[in-house]
């Protein structure tokens, strides 16, 4: 069978800012990993019975790095799993991020909110390597930054911004690019975040026809396509002659996404 | 040690190869099918289908609780056109590939008519539709409409706990139940299962009228009618409010009702509802099922159903149970 559950050791598993971990797994199959997919992380404790999807943040040879927030039970747990020990992970899923389609593109703009960040950096050494375009970084955080040293690392530019303005630009994101002096105008949006965040951005980037593609996250059953617990609402604003219900359709986000085209997503359902 | 255990059973006058299939609504050809073999299974049972396309209900669909989860999914299918058209070639065609003469994984681990693996001559795997509808002529049209495609069986949906319009009234109402079976009955000449919801006070009762009005099994239990509240964000968890408990968490009642029905009725029964092992399997043939489904711990491990079937498999073998109706008589 293609996909299957294996066990991945985890290498390191640290606190990087307040609530917020990085994972380092031994896992074969990593350089399988595209920017944008998520893997299925199936937990130790009996009573959480579902899976709990997170993001690639980087994949190398033998090696995955996943940060994740401590949201609630499953992620509290998680924080506690010991280097060495072994955890059951899915293959990686879903239909990650477009990278050849923002090729011919000057420079693309990777916008992160909060847990959102973490996929972006796989997605930004990706658009080094396979695309001519100048990388830059727009991530907001509510205080407490992480990830920021790496993103330097690899895109030519990148900027922060604190909802307390503890860092950076005092303010979200949407305020921080609607500064003139960032003038996105024929940039390539790439985003993963809140979902009022991204809902917001793709208002924006409407407006100014900017391409943009999102990651979107629902609440999941299964993580692999079989329960359809996790949709979200896509469909073409062109279709004026079609009914509303026809001209849109539920696509699962854990195996036809968690990627989507900004303007392909009904926002407001 | 003991011979391989015949697996087979007889249904409805058709042979399954094996007691287990898929839970409704947790199984998905294209998604389920690149984890494990579902050829392996006695049948496939496919999610819930409408005469036209449901949409479903908003977002979240699902929670988690102490064992188990919910879900609102809301019926959410492409409607039986599309059925017809996309998901049973595609089941076929998986099905047959596999069955192929020299085909790698033929009729590995079925068991049942005493040959060795490879050797393939146990029954194919039987494609079970389950359908739904908002009221009685839109169920007779489903079942119409399948009548001329390879579905072996109908599985009839009366116990959905979410659509408001329909299932909860058919599978809470004896009169209701009845009426419902007897028209899909006219409509089919199919095997018909009808699939009893846990949310009476009484299920023999329904299981009795099912039967009278001419089912030809009955499977249970579908999902408790729960909810959750995120207390921190002071809302109900689901985006429907209400949601289907399923898993772990509501095997005893599954089991209770499955020892009652089978007492109550004289037709076959196919118990569900929180099986997570093959012993799991095993206690609901011992209250007296003749098939299995597998749905939560599907979700929880994607290739579940066949791992359950080896482990009833080898629980069998390893206590002396020579065939499934050896486990069905276990309790005396
Ligand atoms: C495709 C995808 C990729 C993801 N990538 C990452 C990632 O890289 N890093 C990361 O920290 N998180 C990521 N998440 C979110 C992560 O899966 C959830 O935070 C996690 O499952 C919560 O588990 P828990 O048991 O700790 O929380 P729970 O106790 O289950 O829930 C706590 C709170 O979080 C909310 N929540 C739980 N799951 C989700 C979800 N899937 N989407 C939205 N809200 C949710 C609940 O509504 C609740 O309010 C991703 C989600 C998806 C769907
Ligand atoms: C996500 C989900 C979707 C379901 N959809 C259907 C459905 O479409 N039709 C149906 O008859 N039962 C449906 N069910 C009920 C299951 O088939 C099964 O009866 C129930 O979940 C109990 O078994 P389990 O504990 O093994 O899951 C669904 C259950 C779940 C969890
Ligand atoms: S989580 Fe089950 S279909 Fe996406």
């Amino acid at each position: 069978m293609k996909n299957g559950i294996v066990e991945a050791v985890i290498a390191s598993n640290r606190r990087i800012a307040e609530d917020v971990l990085r994972m380092e797994l031994i896992y074969k199959d990593a350089a399988l990993a595209a920017p944008g997919q998520f893997i299925n992380i199936y937990l130790r404790e009996k009573n959480l019975l579902l899976p709990r999807p997170i993001s690639v943040c980087d994949a190398a040879d033998g090696a995955l790095t996943l940060v994740y927030g401590v949201v609630g039970a499953g992620t509290r747990a998680m924080a506690d799993y010991a280097p060495g020990s072994v955890l059951r992970v899915g293959a990686p899923c879903g239909n990650g991020f477009n990278v050849s389609d923002a090729r011919g593109f000057g420079r693309v703009t990777l916008i992160g909110g909060g847990i959102g960040v973490p996929p972006l950096l796989m997605l930004a050494k990706a658009l080094k390597t396979e695309t001519d375009a100048s990388v830059r970084a727009v991530l907001g955080f509510k205080s407490e930054t992480f990830l920021a040293d790496e993103f330097r690392t690899c895109c030519d530019e990148t900027l922060i911004a604190t909802e307390d303005g503890s860092e950076g630009f005092h303010g979200n994101v949407l305020e921080l690019l609607k500064e003139e002096n960032l003038n996105p105008g024929g940039d390539y949006f790439y985003s993963c975040g809140p979902l009022m965040m991204l809902r917001a951005l793709s208002r924006f980037a409407g407006g100014q026809g900017i391409p943009l593609q999102v990651s979107l996250e629902a609440r999941m059953g299964c993580g692999y396509g079989a329960c359809k617990a996790c949709i979200c609402v896509v469909g073409s604003r062109q279709s004026e002659g079609l009914a509303a219900e026809t001209a849109t359709v539920n696509k699962r986000i854990c195996v036809d996404g968690p990627v989507f085209f900004g303007n392909e997503v009904i926002w407001d359902v | 040690m003991y011979k391989r255990p015949d697996m087979s059973v007889e249904l409805c006058g058709l042979r399954w190869k094996n007691p287990v299939t898929t839970a409704s609504g947790t199984f998905s050809a294209r998604d389920s099918g690149g984890y494990y073999d579902f050829s392996r299974l006695g049948a496939v049972t496919t999610k819930g289908v409408s005469a036209e396309a449901w949409r479903g209900n908003p977002v979240p669909r699902i929670a988690e609780s102490w064992g188990g989860m919910l879900n609102a999914v809301g019926l959410e299918n492409p409607g039986v056109e599309a059925y017809i058209k996309e998901e049973i070639p595609y089941i076929k065609h998986y099905i047959n590939e596999r069955l192929m003469p020299g085909g790698e994984r033929m009729c590995a681990n079925t068991g049942g008519d005493g040959s060795e693996a490879g050797t393939c001559a146990a029954p194919e795997t039987l494609i079970i539709a389950n359908i739904v509808g908002k009221h009685v002529d839109e169920y007779r049209a489903v079942a119409e409409r399948l009548n001329e495609t390879d579905a072996d069986m109908l599985e009839m949906n009366i116990s959905c706990p979410n659509i408001k319009a329909g299932g909860l009234s058919f599978g809470t109402d004896a009169r209701l139940a009845a009426e419902v079976t007897a028209a899909v009955r006219a409509a089919t000449a199919k095997p018909l299962i009808v699939k009893l919801t846990p949310n009476v006070t009484d299920i023999c009762e329904i299981a009795k009228a099912a039967e009278d009005a001419g089912a030809d099994a009955v499977s249970l239990i579908n999902t408790l009618l729960g909810m959750r509240i995120d207390a921190k964000k002071r809302m109900p968890t689901l985006a429907n409010i209400t949601g289907g408990l399923s898993g772990p968490a509501i095997k005893p009642i599954a089991l209770r009702m499955v020892y009652q029905t089978a007492r109550a009725v004289n037709i076959p029964i196919i118990g569900m509802g929180g099986i997570m092992t093959g012993e799991d399997a095993a206690e609901f043939f011992m209250a007296g099922a003749s098939a299995v489904a597998v749905g939560t711990a599907a979700l929880i491990c994607p290739t579940a159903p066949t791992d359950i079937l080896s482990e009833l498999e080898e629980f069998m073998q390893s206590n002396g149970f020579a065939d499934i109706g050896a486990l069905r008589t276990a309790l005396g």
